[in-house]
């Protein structure tokens, strides 16, 4: 763990940080050039060859006074985290054993102390147990213990309960192999965390405690207690107080720096971190992206073509690619939607059918972009559309819906009031036309009981209406395209029927032109004038959806329709009927 | 919590739009409410409960009684259990508990060993003045941290997001009461702006109450300024991650009102959530920057009574502080529940 904190530049400066503080704490009050307590020299007086850091009130040297408090100061930190862990581990490791009586009683006292107001308490702890150094680190180390709490019970419940403990006994691996690859693995980085975290805290508090006096008393050196004496005279001496405001300020940024190593090299995202860092010292690949576009260039496709006349949406060799890795995601996709048709987008996952949706909808993630073809809709190139140009064209001429459809509603909103939204503001209707006529749309996708829809959120709603409900939103403004992208892909099987039902009514009823996306055959097959295979990013096989369905020429369309006539319920019904003759 | 059930009566089906208003949604409206304030005593009351146990039982535990304070070295044990008896403390631990727990509820926290007054009394002036400290620094840190956060994720990761984050994370790392000074340092000895220390009601002008105020109120924000700057960027760049984000843009909603409307709404969880959590800190750091600017509020009365062994008197800064702490969840609470509805679940 520590080697790979050394391998960021912020983990070298911390553990460096980290080192001379410890030698301070452990060495400091020897390297002192005169005894702390003693008056060697004039009153507040500033920086000199004698004294670097000056003197203070008393003529005491601050230097000496620093280095002999960095003791009590950085160890009364320690102490704290080493009680905290003691007072957090042990009970947050038992949560998970000693039954759920414990387990809730814990916890209670847990929230409890996060809740307190934290430094009042150790002030007041303290002070009414004692008032001396012990006190202190006690009550204030009492007070950090929730965080190894948390962090301990987490990991005992990680480890208790996971598969891969299990495995690993099953398979017969010694104990101390399996603490030693799996489990310390995994505890030791979210501990040395909250180690560093409340190390920096506990120098916070036992400086803020010396600096109120409590818990020390004068003339003990602290770093705190310097600072509450440089404030007394910060008229006389306006810069003594960055002596001490430094050193403290360095030794917590330290530990801070340190845990933030920690939790930037831990874990898979650290992993990814470091592999990103070597993979960034090796030369880049070179951009196949920008090569496919050349070798494009220099055999240019014969002619443009505008598709068929009534066609409301148009695409013509469109080419997605990844901006970065040059990697091309859809390669020269072609098809026409003509007026009120439905067509059928059909492949498996991954062969660029979201994608080719998403690009003409002009929601592409970050970094994928159009690297050639054309989209037209309603005879207009999307190429040049400003950000106005596309609020104003989806919704009102295209539209769309998605699988998991509660994800794609805002889950704080009634989902109501979203499609009512759509209506107020890109129809500026009044709040009561428009919850009006949300409500005739909620029947209109045939949702019983609009009323108490309206004024429900996504979790109090079951996937199918969900799915009713972002088709209303769709059609609120009467578009002339809806793509339906895996619309039914995830829901119950009679549920997926009555929502291609409500399409293909909704396409007669609103005259609506459908794209259908589908890994499903026989969605296509029900609904589709036309179908459009792909795999691999590759338009295979265009054209009628009879015609494709029935006499496939494309070796991947036969594929397809072969497993579904193998596995499809048709063929076993036909099986069984065969048994019974 | 599972999907809630929709009730089904004899009268559900197919109701036309326009007809009058059904009673289901008013009464579905009124039963999810009291699910939730349900849910809400039952996470704080355990705490307040705790917390007032708890302070009890550190005077129990220290051993402290108000002859030695008001009876000195001089005390004999006669005069000394006559005294433990005018204060019923030679009653077994847990009648003493209740019978005190019992008038904590009606706001009686006794009389203080030193000088026998009402602690009530002796608390509600300085209380005011601290909560003016805390509330300001609530205000700014909401302010700067709403506004730095916001900026950061705008401007993601260009050179403002960095700026942003290193400011954050320098201004973390700095203690209340190490701002507290280096504020004096600068703006009352260096720049004399500001007065260095003391406190003025607000009825003698505002003015004058805000530049006594401004400073230590600065010193105790920094932290949550920093907090909150970086759970909002977090929250809102997660937000706008999500498909109803995606969603809205389909519908052919503007950027800006997706922003205003579905993603703020939804990032702002994670960052009320640390107000939440850095409100004990605001109370807490009291105890120093009110040392520091000499302010007379609670903060310096709790460790002044500690100092002295006032059972009473630190016990009641004690429960105030946990109930302060208590109410601001709760409302902090109320406030995401009815933000971002689905957040009640996890509780």
């Amino acid at each position: 763990m520590l080697k790979s904190v050394w391998r960021l530049a912020s983990g070298r400066i911390a553990l460096a940080l980290l080192v001379i503080i410890a030698f301070l704490a452990a060495f400091g009050s020897l390297l002192a050039p005169y005894p702390p307590n003693a008056t060697v020299g004039v009153l507040l007086q500033g920086p000199t060859g004698a004294h670097w850091l000056g003197t203070d009130y008393l003529g005491r040297d601050v230097l000496s006074r620093m280095l002999a408090g960095s003791a009590l100061s950085i160890g009364g930190a320690l102490i704290v985290a080493g009680i905290a862990l003691a007072f957090g581990a042990i009970p947050g490791i038992l949560s998970v054993y000693l039954g759920r009586v414990f387990e809730w009683l814990s916890l209670r006292v847990i929230d409890t102390l996060i809740a307190l107001p934290f430094l009042v308490f150790a002030v007041a702890m303290t002070a009414l147990l004692g008032n001396g150094v012990f006190q202190a680190t006690f009550a204030v180390g009492f007070l950090l213990a929730p965080v190894f709490y948390r962090v301990a019970r987490t990991a005992t419940l990680s480890v208790a309960h996971s598969d891969y403990v299990q495995a690993a006994v099953l398979s017969g691996a010694s104990t101390g192999w399996i603490v030693r690859k799996h489990v310390l693995a995994k505890v030791l980085p979210p501990i040395a965390i909250a180690l560093s975290t409340t190390i920096g805290i506990g120098l916070v508090v036992i400086a803020s405690l010396t600096f109120l006096s409590i818990g020390v008393e004068p003339p003990t050196a602290t770093w705190g207690g310097i600072l509450a004496s440089d404030l007394e005279y910060i008229a006389i001496q306006p810069y003594a107080p960055i002596a001490p405001i430094v050193v403290i300020l360095i030794s917590v940024l330290a530990c801070n720096l340190f845990a933030d190593a920690v939790r930037d090299v831990s874990g898979e995202a650290g992993r990814q971190l470091l592999s990103a860092r070597d993979a960034r010292k090796r030369p880049a690949p070179v951009a196949a992206g920008a090569r496919a576009a050349a070798a494009r260039a220099e055999n240019p496709v014969a002619g443009p073509d505008d598709g068929p006349a009534d066609a409301v949406l148009n695409v013509r060799d469109l080419t997605v690619a990844n901006e970065v890795t040059g990697a091309e995601l859809v390669r020269d996709v072609s098809f026409s939607l003509r007026r009120g048709q439905t067509l059928g987008i059909v492949g498996e996952s991954g062969s660029g059918k979201t994608l080719t949706c998403r690009e003409i909808l002009g929601i592409t993630p970050k970094l994928v972009k159009r690297a050639g073809g054309t989209v037209d809709i309603l005879g207009r190139p999307t190429a040049g559309l400003s950000k106005q140009d596309w609020v104003d064209l989806r919704g009102n001429v295209i539209s769309a819906v998605f699988q998991d459809p509660g994800s794609y509603l805002n889950p704080s909103i009634w989902v109501g009031k979203q499609v009512s939204e759509v209506l107020r503001v890109k129809q500026h209707l009044s709040r009561r036309d428009a919850k009006r006529e949300t409500l005739r749309l909620f029947s209109a996708v045939h949702l019983r009981d609009p009323e108490l829809v309206y004024e429900q959120y996504v979790h109090e709603l079951s996937g199918g209406m969900l799915q009713r409900v972002l088709i209303a939103a769709a059609i609120a403004l009467g578009p002339e395209i809806l793509i339906a992208d895996e619309a039914t892909t995830a829901l119950d099987v009679t549920v997926q029927a009555e929502i291609l039902d409500l399409l293909e009514e909704l396409k007669q009823r609103e005259g609506l032109s459908l794209v259908i996306v589908s890994h499903d055959l026989a969605v296509v097959a029900q609904l589709c004038d036309e179908v459009l295979v792909m795999k691999s990013g590759k338009a295979v096989e265009h054209g009628p959806a009879l015609e494709v369905l029935s006499t496939p020429r494309d070796e991947y369309t036969k594929l397809l329709i072969s497993e579904h006539q193998r596995y499809g319920l048709d063929r076993f019904i036909q099986a069984k009927e065969l048994d019974i003759v | 919590m599972a999907t809630a059930e929709i009730p089904v009566g004899p009268n559900v089906g197919r109701s036309s739009p326009g007809t009058a208003r059904s009673a289901r949604p008013a009464r579905y409206r009124v039963r999810r409410g009291l699910i939730a304030l349900g849910r809400l005593l039952a996470a704080f009351v355990p705490v307040f409960v705790l917390g007032s146990f708890f302070t009890f039982l550190l005077g129990a535990l220290s051993g402290l009684n108000p002859a030695t304070i008001q009876l000195g070295e001089a005390a004999t044990p006669q005069a000394v259990h006559a005294l433990e008896k005018q204060w019923g403390l030679q009653r077994p631990f847990f009648v003493q508990y209740f019978d005190w727990f019992g008038k904590v509820l009606t706001g009686n926290f006794g009389n203080s060993w030193v000088n026998g007054n009402s602690v009530s009394s002796l608390l509600a002036g300085r209380a005011v003045i601290s909560l003016s400290a805390a509330g300001l620094a609530l205000l700014i840190g909401v302010v700067v941290g709403f506004a730095l956060g916001g900026l950061a994720t705008r401007y993601q990761s260009t050179w403002v997001d960095r700026v942003v984050t290193v400011f954050t994370s320098t201004i973390s790392v700095m203690p209340p009461f190490i701002v507290g000074v280096a504020l004096i340092d600068i703006f009352a000895v260096n720049l004399h702006w500001l007065p260095a220390a003391g406190y003025v009601p607000f009825g003698n002008g505002a003015g004058l109450w805000l530049s006594h105020i401004i400073l230590p109120a600065l010193a105790l924000s920094f932290d949550t300024v920093a907090d909150v700057a970086r759970q909002l960027r977090v929250g809102l760049v997660t937000a706008q991650r999500q498909n109803y984000v995606t969603g809205a843009v389909v519908r052919g909603l503007s950027g800006r009102r997706i922003f205003f409307v579905h993603v703020l709404r939804n990032g702002v969880g994670p960052a009320l959530a640390v107000l939440g959590l850095k409100f004990p800190n605001l109370l807490g750091g009291a105890v120093v920057t009110e040392a520091i600017f000499q302010l007379s509020g609670y903060g310096v009365f709790a460790s002044q009574s500690a100092i002295k062994g006032d059972v009473p008197a630190v016990q009641a800064v004690l429960v105030v502080s946990v109930v302060l702490v208590v109410l601001f969840n709760m409302i902090v609470n109320v406030v995401l529940t009815r933000l971002i509805p689905a957040s009640s679940r996890g509780v």
